[in-house]
């Protein structure tokens, strides 16, 4: 029988990793697939793709996520140039990406563990069930490529910093800072490369034949220059797109809401038979205050990390793993930002090295115990029921519908898949159930607002006119500043015939957000369905004219409307539309915004303009 | 194992506070971008827009002209790096972004190499990283690098050459490539010639004849090209707007003798002792500015020995700064971070004489803390040294739209900032004031040369940025022509204003 070296185990638990997810390759399109490969022209060519360097990860409509992610499109556009979109090949190179992180993980374990403690850590990653989201669903892939490049930076930086010559430093220096370009060009997760590098460096037990200064330095001024373009590329967007439950919460209370998440997280690693492919609410509820089970969270997240530093000289494998899983999962922890989801299978990509790593120490322990046997058998069953449960999963990833409907089915508590399925049947034609399910998502999370946007729009289109007004009032209740909301309230008025109710909603809305231009030019048409005088729609136009930079235009219809201004102002509206108005004339035409002021003090004194508004 | 992470990282502190200084400037920089448009301080405009030129194979011209006449004014190194980001990225302004990161990367850079450059000047090491932390983040030199400007570079090359050439034992190749490095820093800005100069001189006096005409050589040969370059496009600029687009021997021609011997008033220095130094009674401040100069000269002489090539570069540079008709404060600007370093040598040195002599950095050290250091602390905490750009900006954002919405795709506009609205509306633009030098002053054409220069090119509008007496003295004229010359399409309140422009012929 061959000597099981590090080698053969890397190719052994690499191979597990491939046998496992082969079921895979009969998967298609499914979960945010479409958005983001499927009807993405970048990720349709590598030269699209290139060209879309530079551009956010999610194609045009849905930038609000603030991702960017270019290699990972790049290798869609390899995919896609390779196959011709053909779904199994994008599997086929999500698994080899599986098989590859998993034979380097065996790699990092061979560190501290002997060979079949690393194999046994290598195997557990590999069958894991809460891989299933990131290999067996295409997008994925970007859960790969950044697990890829982080693990292999950090192995480079071993010998980085084991590296005798100068040439050889080089080498791994260039290794290491490509690796970790690698990484977080592909997700940006990528950015914790320095942390895991140094953590690594820590724990060390073999002495450097040098300084790491010039790593350090070069991953540090990777990981700054990329989060400045990040910001460029994502602007507003960075950090800043949290998920929908926690986009109104507090920090305070998006903490109280996370706290159990991190509980599940940890349930996750440990037993990840029950799975989800979404836990919004509430699948983990919006805690605005701390729960028990929050306080449990904390608890239990608090003695993991003790534990960690406990075991620093004891067990310095299992201590490493402790914090690895803890820094991998920090960006998604919705800790210091928002992040894009509550919880995600896949954002555990990495941090599965922690129960990895556990297994592995478990066996390089028992090495000569009398209880060896039972350790092994013991690990067995845990690897055969993980792989068992992984191969059950993989077809819940085999299509659009699936997820979705076996999510619903599953957690008929989540509000997100509610939505999703709403959106779906809307788009097979299905308004009806689309705008049941959106209704039952709204009473799901009553403070969201999203639903309520999409169910006026439908019942909209059903002629559901009072329904649609019962949603967009909701909507309007719980997020008035929105231009959307506004419209849609005014729209749903305007369809039942309430012309001046929509024109008083729009009027609040134009004050509210004097510079949404959408707003304005809808508030102008409703001052011409309304037959309000023509001066008041000349002011109107140049407002929006203002607010779009059409300057000419707006200086040219103050011009007009100079000649048309009544001498005394007779409705309380002429004076309210003037002093919304008057900051514009007054930078425009001074003298014009002298005149109205002096028309509304001879009207009424009520009508006065305040000097403030004036000297805007 | 973590103990001896953190004995590695305190040991490394200390080896490599140069490299730890570097990533900070590096991060500072980029700190200090601003959302500012670009071309707000013309230049920076100017730059980018040649840039433009090259990525898009139109040659080295300014384009927003009409005529795109051949650029001779700004020495193309900078701009032909842009253009190779402006290839990389051809989407601006989205693509500003990587100048920004480029600029700072030259300034972290140029940081590690002054920083490690630095060490030969044997003032303590926390002594010398504190002049070099203080020089790096001090307001003017933030405001000038929050922008596309060629500093950053120049300072890379020039530290890059002085450093080398300052080398012990510098053979025959170090001579050429600091040579190289200073004719690049030239062909970054044209004052790079003091280092061009000064290398030489400080290689010669060191013995090295031979390395000294070889760093002139290597220097010269890589500055040919440019100087072919003006000889043959020099004469095609109009003379009406040479005083920004022609040659800097066609500034000096305009400018006169005069020009040069006013400067000698070495007004040049003031930039410094403004920014340092309080203002009041006139004995207080002749005392002060008296004790600056003696502690920076006493700096300079310390480290002529040790640092001959920085000082002898340094000399011409400011000799240049000093004789040129131009302002001197953004050339001063960006030798803060040296500055530093020679008034802390030079306060260093009169510290070990005493007591006597240790009154005048004393005195020195309380007038700018009392002075600098709340603005400085203040700047830094309002972001105040982005505050010119950004506000600079502000009327530039409602014009250019305004330009976009209100003009045809083949209007020709006359505008004070012509590059940034060339750039962000597409149109083709010429200077609004055209101006020539007279000594250190400056001379209006006049509304006919305009009103001919405008009805040459094309022009269909004129747009200032500002309203009121910064433009009242070249568009009352203008418009006083004729009746119909300008007719206002809209005028902002102490903000901008566009005209429709009509030859008065």
């Amino acid at each position: 029988m061959p000597q099981l070296t590090r080698a053969r185990a890397a190719w052994l638990a690499a191979a597990a990793a491939a046998a496992v997810y082969a079921l895979s390759l009969r998967n298609g399109w499914a979960g945010d697939d479409m958005v983001a490969i499927r009807d993405n022209p970048a990720a349709h060519s590598v030269r699209a793709a290139l060209n879309a360097w530079f551009d956010p990860y999610w194609p045009e409509n849905f930038r609000w996520a603030g991702l960017y992610r270019p290699f990972t499109v790049l290798t869609y556009g390899v995919d896609w140039t390779l196959s011709g979109g053909a779904t199994w090949w994008f599997h086929a190179v999500n698994v080899g990406l599986h098989a590859l992180v998993t034979g380097l993980v065996v790699l990092v374990a061979a560190a501290w563990l002997p060979v079949l403690g690393a194999l046994g850590a290598g195997l557990l990653f590999a069958v894991h069930p809460v891989h299933v989201e990131a290999v067996a669903n295409t997008v994925g892939r970007a859960e790969l490529l950044v697990a890829a490049g982080l693990v292999l930076a950090l192995l480079a930086a071993r010998r980085y910093r084991r590296a005798g010559s100068r040439r050889q430093r080089a080498a791994w220096l260039t290794v290491t800072i490509g690796a970790v370009a690698f990484a977080i060009f592909s997700k940006e997760q990528g950015v914790v490369a320095i942390a895991l590098i140094a953590l690594d460096h820590a724990f060390d037990r073999e002495r450097s034949t040098h300084d790491s200064v010039s790593l350090y330095a070069g991953v540090a001024v990777l990981t700054i220059a990329w989060l400045f373009v990040w910001r460029g590329i994502a602007g507003a967007y960075v950090a800043g797109a949290g998920h929908t439950a926690l986009a109104y919460l507090t920090p305070a209370e998006r903490v109280t809401t996370m706290l159990p998440a991190y509980l599940e997280a940890l349930r996750l690693l440990a037993w990840p038979f029950s799975l989800a492919s979404d836990y919004s609410p509430q699948v983990i509820p919006v805690r605005l205050t701390l729960s028990w089970v929050g306080a449990l969270g904390l608890a239990s997240s608090a003695a993991s990390l003790t534990l960690g530093v406990l075991l620093v000289k004891r067990v310095p494998v299992v201590a490493f793993a402790i914090f690895f899983a803890a820094v991998t999962y920090f960006p998604t922890s919705n800790l210091l930002f928002a992040s894009g989801v509550v919880v995600a299978e896949r954002n555990l990509y990495l941090a599965i090295l922690l129960p990895a790593l556990l297994l592995g120490w478990g066996l390089a322990v028992s090495g000569g115990k009398q209880y060896r046997r039972a350790v092994l058998v013991g690990a067995g069953v845990v690897l055969l029921a993980f792989g068992y449960r992984s191969v059950e999963r993989i077809p819940f990833w085999r299509d659009a519908q699936t997820p979705i409907a076996e999510e619903r089915a599953a957690h008929p508590e989540n509000f997100q898949t509610r939505v999703v399925l709403g959106r779906q049947l809307a788009a097979l034609g299905d308004s009806s159930w689309a705008l049941a399910e959106l209704l039952v998502a709204g009473a799901l999370l009553p403070t969201d607002p999203g639903a309520a946007v999409i169910a006026t729009h439908h019942a909209a289109t059903q002629g559901r006119r009072f329904l649609a007004l019962r949603e967009a009032r909701r909507a309007y209740d719980l997020l008035s500043d929105d231009p959307v909301i506004v419209k849609q309230l005014a729209a749903a008025y305007a369809e039942l015939g309430a012309l001046d109710s929509a024109r008083a909603v729009l009027t609040r809305g134009v004050d509210a957000m004097p510079f949404s231009a959408e707003l304005l030019e809808q508030y102008r048409l409703a001052l011409s369905a309304t037959n309000a005088p023509r001066w008041r729609q000349l002011l109107g136009g140049a407002q929006r004219a203002w607010v779009v930079g059409d300057l000419v235009r707006a200086a040219a219809q103050l011009d007009t409307l100079a000649a048309d201004v009544p001498s005394v102002f007779t409705v309380a509206d002429d004076c309210a539309a003037v002093r919304r108005a008057v900051g514009i004339v007054r930078a425009l035409k001074p003298e014009l915004a002298r005149s109205l002021e002096a028309r509304g003090a001879a009207s009424d004194p009520r009508c006065a303009l305040d000097p403030k508004s004036l000297s805007q | 194992m973590t103990s001896t992470l953190a004995r590695q990282l305190a040991v490394a502190a200390q080896a490599h506070w140069p490299t730890t200084l570097a990533l900070f400037v590096f991060a500072v920089a980029l700190w200090a971008q601003t959302g500012a448009l670009v071309g707000v301080f013309y230049d920076d405009g100017i730059y980018v827009t040649l840039a433009k030129a090259l990525a898009q194979g139109e040659g080295y011209r300014s384009i927003h002209l009409p005529d795109a006449p051949w650029a001779v004014h700004y020495p193309p190194l900078y701009p032909v790096v842009l253009s190779v980001l402006w290839r990389v990225w051809p989407d601006f302004p989205a693509n500003v972004v990587l100048f920004q990161l480029f600029d700072a990367l030259a300034l972290g850079s140029a940081a590690w190499i002054i920083a490690v450059h630095g060490r030969r000047s044997r003032l303590a090491g926390p002594a010398l990283a504190l002049a070099l932390v203080a020089g790096f983040t001090a307001f003017p030199l933030l405001t000038i690098v929050g922008v596309p400007f060629s500093e950053p570079l120049f300072l890379l090359l020039f530290a890059s050459a002085v450093s080398l050439a300052d080398r012990e034992r510098l053979g025959a190749r170090g001579a050429m490539a600091a040579g190289l490095l200073a004719g690049l820093a030239m062909l970054t800005r044209s004052i790079g010639l003091a280092a061009l100069i000064g290398i030489p001189i400080s290689l010669w006096l060191r013995g090295g004849r031979k390395s000294a005409s070889l760093a002139a050589a290597a220097g010269v040969l890589v500055i040919v090209p440019w100087i072919v370059w003006l000889s043959i496009h020099g004469g095609d600029i109009d003379p009406r707007i040479a005083a920004n687009y022609g040659t800097y021997g066609q500034f000096a021609g305009q400018a006169g003798l005069r020009g040069m011997l006013t400067g000698l008033d070495l007004g040049a220095l003031a930039p410094i002792q403004r920014l340092l130094l309080p203002g009041g009674p006139w004995v207080l401040n002749a005392v002060l500015t008296l004790g600056l100069a003696a502690v920076l000269v006493l700096g300079a002489v310390t480290l002529v020995p040790r640092l001959p090539a920085l000082l002898s570069s340094l000399v011409p540079y400011l000799v240049i700064v000093t004789v040129w008709p131009y302002t001197p404060d953004r050339f001063v600007w960006i030798l803060l971070p040296w500055i530093a370093v020679v008034g802390a040598t030079g306060a260093a040195r009169a510290w070990r004489w005493g007591w006597h002599a240790r009154l005048v950095p004393i005195v020195i050290g309380i007038a700018v803390l009392v002075w600098y250091v709340p603005r400085e602390v203040r700047s830094l905490a309002g972001r105040g040294f982005a505050l010119t750009a950004e506000r600079t900006s502000m009327p530039f954002r409602l014009l250019t739209t305004a330009i976009v919405s209100g003009t045809p795709d083949d209007a020709v506009v006359a505008t004070d900032g012509e590059a940034l609205v060339h750039l962000y509306t597409g149109r083709h633009t010429v200077p609004l004031d055209l101006y020539t030098v007279d000594g250190r002053d400056f001379e209006s054409s006049g509304p006919r040369v305009t009103a001919a220069y405008f009805c040459e090119h094309g022009v269909s509008h004129v747009a200032a940025s500002v309203s009121g007496s910064g433009v009242r003295h070249i568009l009352e004229p203008l418009g006083a022509v004729r009746e119909s010359t300008l007719v206002e399409l809209f005028r902002v309140t102490d903000g901008p204003q566009l005209s429709q422009f009509r030859c008065p012929n």
